[in-house]
Formats: structure tokens, C-alpha cells, sequence
């Protein structure tokens, strides 16, 4: 594939990265600065791209993409040898409002399993998720459905 | 200083929902300095890279957040850790300043709480402890013996912090709003 497809998906995902971050923090949303990032691609990629790349192809490629709904995204706990049982319990119940046995029962899952699923939803949702995880200490990750 | 011969309920709920520390003052001494050395670690104060580049344990308090996704990982971690930091100066200050104290109120057990879990995830990290680690008494010989006793200690420390917390303030002030969260 063209090198000149590449540099539009990677400056893509990282401005989008950016954005769905700087969105849960209080500041931008997303969509509609996406959307203006969009439309100022098609004149970007050309510029840039070796002269046997299509950009027009790759553009289309986007918009099938942009117009196909966003992935789900979950959330994993990861087990880690230093946290405590008590204490990851804990943390689950504060964060997501679970119930005792439901806390306990994700807790068991991390310990003996080596990971679970605890929260998902948008992608902005989980990184807001993965972040107060990560304040309070636990190995926790997103990764699409 | 034995981990076997643990009182309980040194750190307990007590009737007018504070949350008592019964601590001898060496525990707070040792808990003081390891605070004030993450609070200087963390910032880049003790010549470590803040990020954990040089060092596992302080690397420990900012894993990736996108498996698989290194640059992924990093925009995230470049836009949260500012946050994250703040807070995690603000738990160990609370813990200094209350330090002496022989009660606490909601938030300052719940900052007690956060800066604890976070001496254990560093401490324990660099020591490489495993899920059996204080099963044995460790070995006076083994130079990390000290090291890891304060782990089991702190970890003792924070099963009780823990339980006090999950215990609840007594009567109805139970189901009102939570103070102002140590962490954000």
C-alpha cells in the first residue's frame, strides 16, 4: 500500500486520540472537530504522496469508515501481583457504582483468571474509565470490541 | 518490628465517624519518609525520570492504556499524567500534613488510602514481589529484607485503611454525598 494512505491514517488516529482524550478532561468535543479535520484531509495527503499512491481510493476507503458506526471499546483489569483483593473490590465499587458481590465477583476474575472486562462503551467513555483506574493505582487497559 | 504479631484495628472507625490511627511513631516516621521520597520521585526531584524510564516502580504508576499501542499509550499518558500527578501530590501532602494526627476525616483517610496503595505499587514493584510474597518471614540475610518488610507493613496499613473506609461513617450520613475525592 501507499506510504501517502499511511500518513493520513496515522496523523488521523493520533489527532483523533488527542481530541477523544482532551474531550473527557473537560474541553473539546470530539465529533465535530473530526469532522473539520475531514474535511481539510483531501488536499493533505497529495501533497505528500509518492506518485503511484490513490488518494482519491484511500479517501473513500475513510468515508465508508467514518460512516459505519464507532467500535465499541472495553476495559480490562489486569492482575497484578501488589494490589489487594480488598482493596480492588473497593476501587470497582467506587468507580462504577457495582454492587458488593458484583465488585467482589470482577475482583475473583482478575485474581484467577489474569484479567476482566469492567466497563465499556464509547471510546472517550473508556479512556475516561482507564484514567480514574489508573489514578487509583490499577493495571487497567481498552482495547476495541 | 513484626508483620506476624499485627494488632487489630489500629486504624478503625470510631463512634463520631472518624476514622482513628493508632501508630507508633516510628510507623509514622517510616511512613513520613517514604512519602516525602515518592513526593520528590514522582515530581523528578530525585533525578529519576518523572515518566519511569530509569525506574520500574515509579514506570508502575503510569502503565499503558492501549494494549498493543505504544503510541496510543503515550498521547494518553502525555494528556493525563498532568492530572494524575497533581493528585497523587495532593494524597502524599494530605498524608504529611495529618501524619501526627490521631483521627482522620473521610477525605484525608481516603488520601492515606491512595498514597499507600501508591508506596506499595512502587516499593513492591522495584522489590519484584510476587502474590506470595510475605507468606515466609524474608530472610534477615536477603539485602531487600528491610525493603520488604515496609511492603507487608504498608500493605497491613492499607488492608486496614481499606476496611475502615468500606465500614461507612455511622447513621444516616451514610447515603450523602462523599466529600471531594482524593483523586480528582
Amino acid at each position: 500500500m501507499a506510504r501517502g494512505s499511511g500518513r493520513v491514517d496515522e496523523l488521523e488516529r493520533s489527532i483523533g486520540a488527542a481530541l477523544a482524550v482532551a474531550d473527557w478532561a473537560g474541553g473539546l468535543r470530539p465529533w465535530p472537530h473530526r469532522r473539520t479535520i475531514r474535511a481539510l484531509m483531501p488536499d493533505t495527503p497529495s501533497v505528500a504522496t509518492p506518485a503511484t499512491a490513490t488518494p482519491g481510493a484511500d479517501l473513500d476507503a475513510s468515508l465508508r469508515q467514518r460512516l459505519v458506526p464507532a467500535p465499541r471499546w472495553i476495559v480490562i483489569v489486569w492482575n497484578d501481583p501488589i494490589n489487594l483483593m480488598s482493596y480492588v473490590t473497593f476501587v470497582f465499587r467506587k468507580l462504577f457504582g457495582y454492587s458488593q458481590p458484583h465488585a467482589h465477583r470482577l475482583m475473583l476474575r482478575v485474581h484467577q483468571e489474569g484479567r476482566a472486562v469492567v466497563s465499556g462503551g464509547t471510546k472517550e467513555r473508556c479512556e475516561h474509565d482507564v484514567a480514574r483506574l489508573h489514578a487509583h493505582g490499577l493495571w487497567a487497559t481498552m482495547t476495541p470490541e | 518490628m513484626s508483620v506476624d504479631e499485627e494488632p487489630p484495628r489500629r486504624i478503625a472507625r470510631t463512634g463520631d465517624g472518624r476514622i482513628a490511627v493508632r501508630l507508633a511513631p516510628r510507623e509514622r516516621q517510616i511512613l513520613g519518609a517514604l512519602a516525602a521520597d515518592l513526593a520528590r520521585a514522582a515530581s523528578g526531584d530525585l533525578g529519576l525520570e518523572p515518566d519511569g524510564a530509569d525506574d520500574p516502580g515509579l514506570a508502575r504508576l503510569r502503565p499503558d492504556a492501549v494494549r498493543g499501542d505504544p503510541e496510543a499509550s503515550a498521547a494518553f499518558r502525555e494528556l493525563t499524567s498532568a492530572d494524575l500527578e497533581e493528585a497523587r501530590q495532593k494524597r502524599l501532602a494530605t498524608l504529611a500534613s495529618t501524619l501526627e494526627g490521631a483521627s482522620l476525616d473521610e477525605a484525608q483517610v481516603g488520601a492515606w488510602m491512595g498514597a499507600v496503595n501508591d508506596l506499595r505499587l512502587v516499593l513492591g514493584t522495584r522489590l519484584g514481589v510476587t502474590e506470595d510474597t510475605g507468606l515466609d518471614v524474608p530472610d534477615e540475610r536477603d539485602p531487600a529484607a528491610a525493603d520488604t518488610i515496609v511492603f507487608l507493613w504498608l500493605g497491613w496499613a492499607e488492608e486496614q485503611l481499606v476496611e475502615a473506609i468500606e465500614a461507612g461513617p455511622p447513621e444516616p450520613g451514610r447515603s450523602g454525598r462523599q466529600p471531594e475525592s482524593p483523586w480528582r
